[in-house]
């Protein structure tokens, strides 16, 4: 499945992120320690933390889509069969892709903005801004291709006519789970009905 | 305007849009529709700004303290200890669960970390022991609530800053409206599993001998619950910076206790992401609706309807009271806090009401608000913890606490000591 | 009196500080609606409950986002480090001082507002003097030495820094709780709004050493300028100048309010009276930092600032202060 390198890259994507944030955590432990033993101060630690906010947390957002964790209302979704879901999945998928578009190009005219001024941060450290903000487009791009790439994936095969794909591939995680039981279910069957015959 | 922000906020969301993507596109068609000037275009500085706030750092960090607890196993075994001597009333584990937010609310500022590490600390339990479970989910999404009521809190800080009201007096006011909201969550808990005994789980009886060897247990959260507030209160740290110093505590208990591998702290910080990436992304659209919201002069409109009518004291606190119950169930805390503050707080203070109270009183409207559905970020990390089953089974079961919730406030609006004791007594 | 018809989209300064709420907000609420015989009115809105922090106002402007935007001088310094010429540290003592520099710089900022930003300066006006809020005993500048002190700029660590303090980060709202602990021993605001925050709770001594102004702006897009006829431009330019004075009116008194209710002494009607101690600033003090204003301070910004920024605040600012500022 192609899907699963794109979800192991993802993975690595949100990894390098959460250590951005270790990182963050590092720092601000060792600027409390210089300030209180040594009176000294690494400064602009708070700033750093901020983008390794903004940065990391971008990062994630691909893989948390992979892995179905970006929370949906269920209420009705959950009353429709197999096609009616499939159309709700694509629809979802339809809005993320639309709404993630319009945020890329707005964070991209935030970058080539700071590149245009040359602007830095506010702290002694004064770190061109265009690093961080360019690091933190790059996940919204990554987010982008990955809901791209998804929706790509559920249009196939919605138009090989396999409903149950879609809901694999973006459904809520209660279906995902469902499918999987049921997989297992018939698997176990198959096997049992093989152990039969031989 | 407001038929149609509303209207279209329920209609992407029960399409199934994910929360933070319907957020973000009911700001787009307010932009597009109600607004002269282009809004949308603010989207990328105002994403920008809100996702580096140093304030909001503290939410991977707590959540990441979190984690490390849970695969320690510091975790499980505070629950087990505090479910040692909870879980004979009638409720049980769910005792635990209320109690167990209460106390990882004091060594955290944030209910989403809280939620999201008792809930997965309580999980198993659920059906392990067979509970209810709308009502056993109801108790940790409303229990997590807690972490901002009980200090340290960021949403005091933010509420601190905008009225400049003082965050150590806020602290302090928290405090027994805080433990006394956890009694009345068990009271709701006990009261419900007496009137309906399925909803409760199998009962697990625990002598006197084992609740005492279990005291040991508390040891290691009163450890970081020092070094966290402790750090706080010798002038170490700041609120935010406290929770880095929390996880290099729980860091230095688990290697202790010879849990630390690299495996697990790598598994760890994987689970801390997606959970924050989850959040970030629905407070970075919350931002962006609130800037078009207040931009084209919706919250203007709503907040007029609340003030503009002369009301005498009760009334306006009242009025105040119904809006924040209604407007939180439709938006991001943080945000909403941010755009109605300024504009409510000055009104409420003119009208005598003190400063530190309203807090106090703004917080619990708050927490009402993280349950509430459709947008209730507490029901939506229950709901990240668990995979599968409905949403909606959160939201139900966490009902039965809003009637917790209201009476602390009326509690608050006849006794207003309660809040203001503590601070006025230790000044 | 034949102005056009307009309304205005405002996003104005912090929701929490008076000038905003005793001055610029009424002025767009009701002054300019009476003064314009309601032809002109504005949708105003403060900057902090749109969520923003204030480093992005112009760049919001540029996007057209509003008509006018208010915002610190100093957080556009990000984008271009010439922002900061107003808010040296220690350079400026008192608020005579304070208008000759802004008034000689006016021109720098309003060109730079117009290459980059498609903005037109309209105002701009300081916030209360920048002092100094300290817990335990201060004599003077030299006391300083070893505490740790919260700055919000980078010109004000230059200056802890060369006192021989800590600068300590904080955001404003961990500043109360970060002195009552002694995460910080001293914190740099200004008189009225240490007072309005309560920073005289957590603190004892009050050191009027003008550390800097805060001032701020307020700008229009500049196609929204454009559009507008030459007798509505000559009405807007006579009502933001009188907006202006008034501004400066209003921060002279809240300065000298600020030091009356912080020390509990002299009149304060507005503010709440506190017990504060008045340090007195001496001459040897003012020496002092005007040595760290020459010597570390001006030529520290210059070398961020770069030649070309450095010679336009010589010819402008530096001229009007008696300063020169050299890169090291
Ligand atoms: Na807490
Ligand atoms: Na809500």
């Amino acid at each position: 499945m192609p899907l699963k390198g794109l979800r192991a890259i993802s993975r690595y994507i949100l990894l390098a992120g959460g250590f951005l944030i270790v990182i963050a955590c590092a720092l601000i432990v060792v600027e409390i320690v210089m300030r209180q033993v040594f009176r000294r101060s690494l400064g602009g630690v708070d700033e750093l933390a901020g983008f390794a906010l903004a940065v990391g947390t971008a990062w994630s957002f691909g893989a948390v889509l992979l892995d179905k964790a970006h929370v949906r209302i269920d209420t009705v979704y959950s009353h429709f069969g197999d096609k009616g879901r499939a159309l709700f999945d694509i629809l979802s998928l339809t809005g993320t892709v639309l709404f993630m578009s319009a945020m890329l190009y707005f964070a991209t005219e935030v970058l080539t903005t700071s590149i245009r001024f040359g602007a830095s941060s506010q702290s002694s450290l004064a770190i061109p801004k265009s690093v961080p903000q360019a690091m933190w487009v790059a996940g919204l791009g990554w987010f982008l291709l990955v809901a791209v790439i998804l929706l790509c994936c559920c249009l196939a095969a919605l138009f090989r006519g396999d409903w149950k794909q879609v809901g694999r591939l973006a459904g809520a995680p209660d279906i995902e789970t469902e499918l999987s039981a049921e997989l297992a279910d018939t698997e176990q069957r198959n096997a049992g009905e093989k152990g039969a015959q031989s | 305007m407001i038929a149609f922000a509303i209207g279209a906020m329920i209609l992407l969301l029960a399409l199934g849009l994910p929360i933070a993507i319907g957020l973000g596109l009911v700001g787009m068609g307010l932009s597009e529709f109600y607004s002269v000037l282009p809004l949308t275009r603010a989207m990328g500085e105002v994403a920008w700004s809100s996702s580096t706030s140093f304030l909001m750092v503290s939410i991977p960090l707590f959540v990441l303290l979190g984690e490390i607890l849970l695969r320690s196993g510091i975790a499980d075994r505070m629950y087990a200890a505090v479910a040692a001597w909870l879980s004979w009333m009638p409720g049980g584990l769910m005792h635990a669960n209320i109690g167990s937010s209460a106390l990882f609310a004091s060594m955290c500022g944030s209910s989403v970390a809280t939620a999201a590490t008792v809930g997965t600390t309580a999980m198993p339990q659920m059906t392990k022991y067979g509970y209810n479970p709308p009502l056993f989910l109801g108790t940790l999404a409303a229990g997590g609530t807690l972490g901002i009521l009980i200090p340290p809190s960021i949403n005091l800080i933010v509420y601190g800053l905008i009225t400049n009201t003082s965050i150590p007096r806020l602290y302090l006011a928290g405090i027994i409206p805080g433990v006394l909201l956890a009694l009345m969550f068990m009271t709701v808990v006990a009261l419900a599993c007496t009137l309906r005994p399925s909803l409760g789980g199998r009962v697990v009886r625990v002598g006197w001998p084992e609740r005492i060897a279990l005291l040991g247990e508390f040891l290691p959260p009163i450890f970081i619950f020092i070094v966290v507030i402790g750090s706080i209160y010798v002038g170490w740290a700041t609120a935010t910076e406290s929770a880095a110093l929390g996880v290099v505590a729980a860091l230095v208990l688990t290697m202790v206790r010879g849990r630390f591998s690299v495996a697990m702290f790598v598994n760890a910080v994987e689970n801390t992401m997606k959970t924050t990436g989850m959040i970030m992304l629905i407070v970075v659209a919350a931002f962006f609706l609130n800037f078009v919201m207040t931009a084209v002069g919706l919250t203007t409109a709503i907040v007029n309807l609340v003030t503009a009518y002369d009301l005498p004291p009760l009334g306006l606190m009242i009025a105040v009271i119904v809006f924040y119950l209604i407007l939180g169930a439709f938006m991001d805390e943080m945000a909403m806090m941010i755009s109605t503050v300024p504009v409510i707080a000055p009104v409420v203070f003119a009208a005598g009401f003190d400063g530190v109270w309203f807090g106090v009183m703004l917080v619990v409207l708050m927490q009402a608000g993280m349950i509430l559905p459709p947008v209730g970020i507490n029901l939506f990390v229950i709901q990240g913890i668990r995979r599968t089953g409905r949403i909606s089974e959160i939201a139900w079961g966490a009902t039965p606490f809003m009637l917790a919730m209201v009476t602390i406030m009326v509690l608050l609006m006849v006794f207003p000591q309660l809040a203001l004791w503590l601070p006025a007594t230790l000044n | 009196q034949d102005i056009q018809e307009l309304r205005l989209k405002v996003i104005g300064g912090w929701s929490n500080v008076t000038m905003t709420t005793a001055v610029e907000q009424p002025f767009w609420q009701k002054t300019m609606p009476d003064l314009s015989g309601g032809k002109i009115t504005a949708d105003f809105n403060s900057l902090d409950t749109l969520g923003l922090k204030g480093d992005e106002t112009l760049r919001l402007l540029r996007l057209k986002i509003a008509d006018i935007v208010t915002g610190p001088v100093s957080f556009v310094a990000g984008d271009f480090k010439l922002y900061d010429g107003l808010d040296l540290s220690g350079a400026i003592l008192d608020i005579e001082s304070m208008r000759k520099a802004v008034d000689a710089y006016r021109p720098v900022i309003d060109k730079n507002m117009q290459e980059n930003f498609n903005a037109h300066l309209l105002m701009m006006w300081p916030s209360p003097p920048q002092v100094l809020f300290c817990k335990g005993e201060i004599k003077g500048v030299a006391d300083l030495k070893g505490k740790k002190i919260r700055t919000f700029n980078q010109t004000l660590a230059d200056f802890v820094e060369a006192v021989g303090g800590t600068p300590v980060n904080l955001s404003f709202a961990e500043v109360v709780p970060a002195l009552q602990n002694g995460t910080a021993d001293c914190g740099v605001t200004g008189t009225g709004p240490g007072n309005s925050a309560k920073w005289w709770e957590v603190t004892d001594h009050l050191f009027p050493l003008v550390l800097g102004w805060s001032p701020y702006f307020s700008a229009i897009n500049l196609d929204t300028w454009n559009s507008l006829d030459e007798p509505t431009k000559a009405f807007l330019t006579e009502a933001f100048g009188k907006l202006e004075d008034e501004m400066w009116a209003h921060v002279a008194g809240v300065a000298t309010e600020g030091v009356n209710c912080n020390t509990g002494i002299g009149e304060c009607a507005k503010g709440i009276k506190a017990n504060m101690k008045l340090v007195e600033v001496t001459d040897a003090d003012k020496a002092l930092l005007a040595g760290m204003v020459t010597e570390t301070i001006l030529p520290r910004w210059a070398g961020r600032c770069g030649e070309a920024c450095v010679a336009q605040w010589n010819e402008t600012v530096g001229k009007a202060l008696g300063f020169t500022a050299k890169a090291q």
